[in-house]
């Protein structure tokens, strides 16, 4: 792409963002905003929008951290291939985000769900020469393709158990369809589709993988956006299954598992990026917590949480990625003295760990008091589990921060760059190290009026709005904050020494990479099986198989038939002798085409049927059928006799086994009785004689013609008759090609030569 | 005397069949010929059989004398017979093609197409 062409895409792309971002500002009127366009009338699917507090919030945080983004994507990617795609892929997918954000219909929310899908893979994959990077953009895509399927399943469920498909309407009737029976299993199929794309426990192992992506990739998709349209559903459905025990305990086990589990990993990591990655797992953990929780105070803290962790973990991706630029590695252990060149990106590191570790007044403090708060509701078994979860952290943004940034640079290490040159790597985080500060501090009340209060009153059925304060006075909450503070430094300072014997004891464990790989490897298997059974190279047995599904298409529908019809048809024998001499001798001469040990014996036999087919006609009143197949049979005939001298001889074959033989018999003969049942129930019910009556009557005053069967091919079917002669002069040029064609066995053969 | 006929396409088919399933690829070609015929007649039978009253129309008449030999089968069959003869001379001289090339008429062993 030529220059300026280049910098005209990467400028509209990055202000496409933004101005979604302000139009959805412009539009947006609390509680909600509905948007209607028809969009498949004939199956009621509208393209209908909807903009409350809930979808306002995400939808604000997928086209704002989106424009910083792309912001920060123009200057990382500059050294790339294909970085003009890249913002293609990185526009697409927020468009898909914000269409699956701002649907109010369930099919349609599908419809974008599938697209986020298919645009991350295309994310994740960019640096598609790694066999790694395309074998982890893969497995996302199957992991969370596959939950997206089964949440089809249970969005119709929702949709046909509630009479409608609109989002809205289903919320409105809230908790009454519990009583329904296919409450429980749309329950379980949506919670598989969210619980896939928000990475919770077992299938949390795509997102890391998922760091094969460029890190601008990590910082969008892993932190504000893809990974939280599960958060999103479940937020979404609340009002529909949040009365539920069995939402509540799914929503919390699965939550404080996948918090608890994936801080522990995040604590192992060396790679700073899987640090975060692993702490993305944990904070959706607990917003999946949350939401199952469903309280007042659940959801008020699960409202602040996505905003305060979109802000601080884009920006924390993106100093990651400035580190990257500046020394060429992530590992913890090599990195050292990073002040020196990334003075900037360190203020901006030092604000959003600090929001990651839930310092005061950030907004990760705020979020944090109220998920204490939340958890506090149903007793210490979920505080304490987000405590420890919380600790580690502290612990991770400590070692983030002072290690990398302030121990003095190794001399022997690899000399770092200067990157800071470029603005567009230090603005963003900046921005968004700023935002994790000013919105606790000054934008509180406009924060609870545009988005808190509006979101929880679609989200719960009695809203009892928690005003949100930074500072409550000393309370318990407070005083676990403390605690978390004191236990993350705790940590960090055990660190040296906790993580080996942590690696020693988790490292044995079945992975959860393991097992995809396992289930992936059985279906590849499968295939080569089942391709291995059914294609074999074997012209035969393709041929039995065939006739296999014939046989078996004819029984059902004849087996059917027969039990319709009551009494079976009695049977009219009425017969003159040449009717009984034809048949006869039909029959004689078909076996004698099956048994004859002679091309020359067989020839004759089937000459002897076209010609007895030839009587048939005639007997019955037929004779333009006769005359033509007289012509054509005495033609093959012909043809046949010409190149039966260059055919192998019979015996030049050898026969399929005895047993195999006996198989074909009895499929035949399924077959012909099956022909003979069918045409007999044809024959025995009463015909509808309309059409052939029409044409008797319009033959002479229509047609012009006393041969009525003449009529109708070059009169009324005249069509059908041009198409059968064009067909026959097509295979006569075929049959001409085919003898004069260049010999491929030479060919055949040297290809063979090259194989071997 | 419908009920002769279906017995009689029946078994026609049935030894077609049979031998489309053989390894011989003109024996193959042949149980095609057999069932092609057992079909016509079985589209035949399925019109109603009449005897020595043909569709056609006096000089001096405009409709068919009653009980005249349904039209509409006929003409379809002759339709058929006419394609299926060009089909036939094709695959014949394919099977021809093939046996030349391939130096035997095993189905069996008609394999280059999907050699490994």
């Amino acid at each position: 792409m030529p220059n300026p062409i280049l910098k005209l895409w990467l400028a509209f792309c990055a202000l496409l963002p933004l101005g979604i971002f302000l139009l959805i500002g412009a539009s947006y009127k609390p509680p909600e905003t509905l948007l209607y366009w028809p969009w498949i009338p004939s199956l009621d699917i509208p393209f209908s929008l909807r903009l409350d507090g809930l979808s306002v919030l995400f939808a604000s945080l997928i086209s704002g951290v989106g424009f910083l983004v792309q912001l920060y994507a123009i200057a990382y990617m500059k050294p790339y291939k294909g970085r003009a795609a890249f913002h293609l892929y990185l526009t697409l997918f927020m468009l898909a985000m914000l269409g699956l954000v701002l649907a109010d219909n369930l099919l349609l929310l599908f419809v974008f769900w599938e697209l986020t899908t298919l645009t991350s893979y295309l994310l994740i994959g960019f640096n598609h020469e790694k066999e790694g990077s395309r074998k982890n953009a893969l497995q996302a895509m199957l992991v969370t393709g596959t939950g997206g399927l089964a949440m089809l399943a249970g969005l119709i469920m929702l949709g046909e158990m509630a009479g409608t498909y609109s989002i809205s309407t289903i919320i409105t009737q809230g908790a009454s369809l519990a009583q329904q029976p296919w409450f429980t299993p749309s329950l379980l199929l949506i919670l598989l589709g969210a619980f896939t794309k928000s990475a919770q426990l077992p299938f949390h192992f795509w997102l890391p993988g998922a760091m094969a992506a460029p890190t601008p990739v990590s910082a969008y998709l892993h932190s504000s956006t893809m990974v939280k349209a599960g958060v999103y559903l479940l937020a979404r459905l609340l009002p529909v299954y949040g009365d539920s025990s069995l939402w509540f305990t799914l929503l919390c086990s699965a939550g404080t598992f996948t918090a608890l589990w994936c801080a522990i990993q995040a604590y192992r990591q060396t790679d700073l990026k899987l640090m975060l990655a692993f702490s993305t797992n944990v904070i959706l953990g607990q917003l999946v917590m949350l939401i199952g929780i469903g309280s007042s105070y659940a959801v008020t803290a699960a409202l602040l949480l996505i905003a305060a962790h979109s802000f601080y973990k884009a920006g924390l991706f993106m100093v990651v990625g400035n580190i990257d630029k500046a020394t060429g590695t992530r590992e913890y252990h090599e990195l050292a003295g990073l002040r020196a060149v990334l003075a900037i990106s360190f203020t901006a590191a030092l604000v959003t760990a600090a929001s990651k570790a839930g310092l005061p007044p950030s907004f990760g403090f705020l979020s944090k008091e109220y998920l204490y708060k939340a958890g506090l509701e149903f007793g210490w078994v979920l505080s304490g589990t987000m405590l420890l979860a919380n600790a580690i952290m502290v612990a991770l943004a400590l070692l983030i921060l002072i290690k990398p940034f302030l121990k003095p640079h190794h001399p022997k290490a690899a000399p770092l760059k200067a990157v800071e040159h470029n603005q567009l790597l230090w603005l963003p985080p900046i921005v968004l190290a700023l935002l994790s500060v000013i919105v606790p501090v000054a934008l509180l009340n406009w924060y609870q009026g545009v988005i808190i209060d509006p979101a929880a009153s679609v989200m719960l059925a009695t809203p009892q709005v928690k005003t949100v304060k930074l500072w409550e006075g000393l309370n318990l909450p407070l005083l676990l904050s403390a605690l978390t503070l004191l236990l993350g430094i705790l940590l960090y300072v055990a660190y040296p020494r906790l993580k080996p014997r942590l690696d020693q004891h988790l490292s044995g464990l079945t992975s959860g990479p393991a097992v995809y790989q396992h289930l992936l490897n059985a279906v590849i298997k499968l295939a080569n099986w089942q391709t291995r059974v059914l294609q074999h190279g074997h012209l035969t047995q393709y041929s039995l198989q065939f006739f296999l599904v014939l046989l078996a298409f004819l029984g059902t529908v004849l087996g059917k038939a027969f039990w319709q019809i009551h009494p079976l048809p009695s049977i009219e024998w009425d017969l003159y002798y040449y009717d009984v001499v034809l048949a006869v001798f039909l029959v004689i001469a078909a076996f004698v085409v099956v048994k004859a040990r002679t091309l020359l014996l067989a020839v004759a036999a089937l000459g002897t049927i076209g010609f007895l087919t030839t009587m048939v006609f005639l007997v019955y009143s037929a004779p333009d059928v006769a005359k033509t197949q007289l012509l054509v049979e005495t033609l093959l005939v012909v043809f046949i006799a010409i190149v039966l001298r260059h055919l192998s001889a019979v015996s030049s074959v050898p026969r399929h086994s005895t047993s195999r033989r006996i198989i074909h018999a009895c499929v035949a003969a399924g077959i012909g009785i099956s022909i003979t049942l069918a045409l007999w129930i044809i024959t025995a019910v009463p015909m509808n004689q309309e059409i052939s009556e029409f044409y008797a009557q319009t033959s002479v005053s229509g047609g012009k013609g006393r041969n009525i069967v003449n009529v109708i091919l070059v009169d009324f079917r005249a069509f059908d008759t041009l198409g059968e002669a064009v067909v026959v002069v097509i295979a006569g040029l075929a049959a001409v090609a085919v003898l004069a064609g260049k010999r491929i066995n030479k060919l055949v053969s040297e290809t063979d030569k090259e194989h071997r | 005397m419908e009920f002769l006929w279906c017995l009689v396409v029946g078994l026609m088919t049935a030894c077609g069949v049979f031998l489309m399933l053989e390894r011989h690829i003109v024996r193959f070609l042949f149980g095609m010929i057999l069932v092609s015929n057992a079909i016509n007649l079985a589209i035949f039978v399925a019109g109603r059989l009449t005897r020595g009253n043909p569709p056609l129309i006096a000089s001096d008449a405009l409709l068919p004398a009653a009980g005249y030999a349904n039209p509409l089968p006929q003409a379809l069959i002759l339709t058929a017979i006419v394609i299926g003869f060009g089909l036939l001379l094709f695959t014949l001289l394919l099977a021809y093609r093939a046996i030349k090339e391939l130096g035997t008429a095993d189905m069996d062993k008609m394999q280059h197409a999907e050699a490994e």
